[in-house]
């Protein structure tokens, strides 16, 4: 019988807590508890509930993290400019947006947010969709620097100052290969997109992000795997998405980890897949079918926000996504 | 024995179910407040914790069916231009 200390070259040690940085098989005994210990279990990815939005809603905002998310604009049967704010177990109420809209571009944090057109029908006959820009500061939203064109399904990815816009469309569905970047206070062109597409997940950075999915060509309304990169100045084609989808702005993460979850395949789906720079892989599922919904989280592929979305009806539903890690477990023999 | 036991409840937010619960069980969220959860001794448990109704399966599928009608009956109200953004619910058959 071989020693734990030859298979492993580590000895147990007795130890009055649990050590900080613990290798994974690594076995102590911890004389505080009492417990002969062991690292390396592997603790499932999955999504738990977090707290109900106020306000139901599909095709808002996000941005943010798990326990910093900001959620604004949507639609239900009105047009909302409401904003909630996310502090990992409940939504408060923040700074109204400047104007109703739904499927507005959104980025950035909880107290540097940043939202890019957006389209109000109701507004007919005037230009339903928006060129507005706002920047959110963590009480209130004023005006950023106005979008050259006026626009709504628009993925954002990056920062306030430092943001990427894509795609998108013009009222009421003629999508966009367009991209434009953005410093804080005007627009510049970038190279265009290889697909057009809106309603998609886009996350990452001005000089990497990643567009997931959308609505797609033909027709303007199909679903699509395509994938694109963008390094900061051209657009290439990134590993495709495992089921064709649309409308699935729930994504989170960077270009080389990221988490996707919700969508239209044709019926709201709640599949999740994590990227890693190449390929996706199927993840836990959201609990809840739901498209339209919006995401946050920063940590790439470990934690996600899915919130809000379309799931039979506008939804308060908040859910919580946690990777899969490994964690501490006692040793017994009964 | 059935795999899936069928219930309604309202989600309440942050704890309504856990991550350990997604691990412990098979649950699905449904039109109707309608929960299809696996059906094990901790499935059940977890709904009767949540004061939820436990339904057949006959039953379940109705409501879900009934909630999907009214949507998509408001959904076919919509003028035009409000229907873009999303698309008409589809149905839903539960596993």
């Amino acid at each position: 019988m071989s020693d734990y200390n030859v298979i492993r070259g580590l000895t147990v040690k007795y130890l009055s807590d649990d050590p900080t940085n613990p290798e994974d098989g690594q076995v102590w005994y911890n004389s505080t508890t009492g417990n002969l210990r062991v690292e390396g279990m592997v603790l499932a990815a999955a999504w738990a509930s977090g707290g109900n939005m106020s306000t139901a809603r599909y095709s808002l905002s996000g941005a943010g993290t798990q326990t910093a998310g900001l959620a604004w604009c949507g639609r239900a049967a009105p047009i909302y400019n409401v904003t909630e704010e996310y502090n990992g177990a409940s939504w408060t109420a923040g700074g109204s947006y400047p104007v109703n809209g739904n499927d507005v571009g959104g980025t950035g944090t909880q107290t540097a947010g940043l939202g890019v057109g957006g389209l109000n029908p109701p507004s007919l006959p005037n230009p339903p969709t928006k060129t507005t820009v706002a920047e959110y500061d963590g009480s209130s939203w004023t005006a950023g620097g106005p979008y050259p064109a006026s626009r709504w399904q628009v993925g954002v990815a990056g920062t306030q100052t430092a943001a990427i816009a894509a795609g998108g469309a013009t009222f009421p569905t003629v999508l966009q290969t367009e991209s434009k970047e953005y410093d804080g206070s005007t627009w510049t062109a970038g190279n265009a997109m290889n697909n057009a597409r809106g309603l998609y997940g886009a996350t990452g950075t001005q000089t990497a992000s990643l567009a997931t999915a959308g609505r797609s060509t033909p027709g303007n309304e199909s679903t699509t795997t395509n994938v694109e990169e963008y390094d900061g100045t051209n657009w290439t084609a990134g590993g495709a998405y495992l089921i064709a989808i649309k409308q699935n702005r729930g994504q989170s993460g960077t270009q080389t980890a990221s988490v996707t979850y919700g969508g239209n395949s044709g019926t709201r789906v709640a599949n999740a897949y994590i990227y890693d720079g190449s390929a996706w892989a199927a993840t836990a599922s959201l609990s809840t079918a739901v498209d339209n919904n919006a995401g946050a989280g920063a940590a790439p592929s470990t934690e996600a926000l899915s919130f809000g979305g379309y799931n039979g009806s506008p939804t308060t539903q908040t859910e919580e996504f946690t990777g899969a890690s490994t964690q501490i477990k006692n040793i017994t023999t009964s | 024995m059935s795999l899936y036991i069928y219930g309604t409840a309202i989600n309440t937010g942050k704890g309504f179910f856990t991550h350990q619960d997604r691990l412990d069980f098979f649950l699905s969220g449904n039109p109707g407040n309608v929960w299809v959860i696996g059906n094990n001794e901790k499935g059940a448990v977890w709904l009767a914790s949540k004061n939820g109704i436990t339904k057949t399966k006959a039953e379940a599928q109705a409501i879900v069916d009934a909630e999907i009608t009214a949507a998509q009956t408001a959904w076919d109200a919509l003028p035009d231009d409000e229907k873009t953004p999303s698309d008409r619910p589809t149905d839903i058959t539960l596993p």
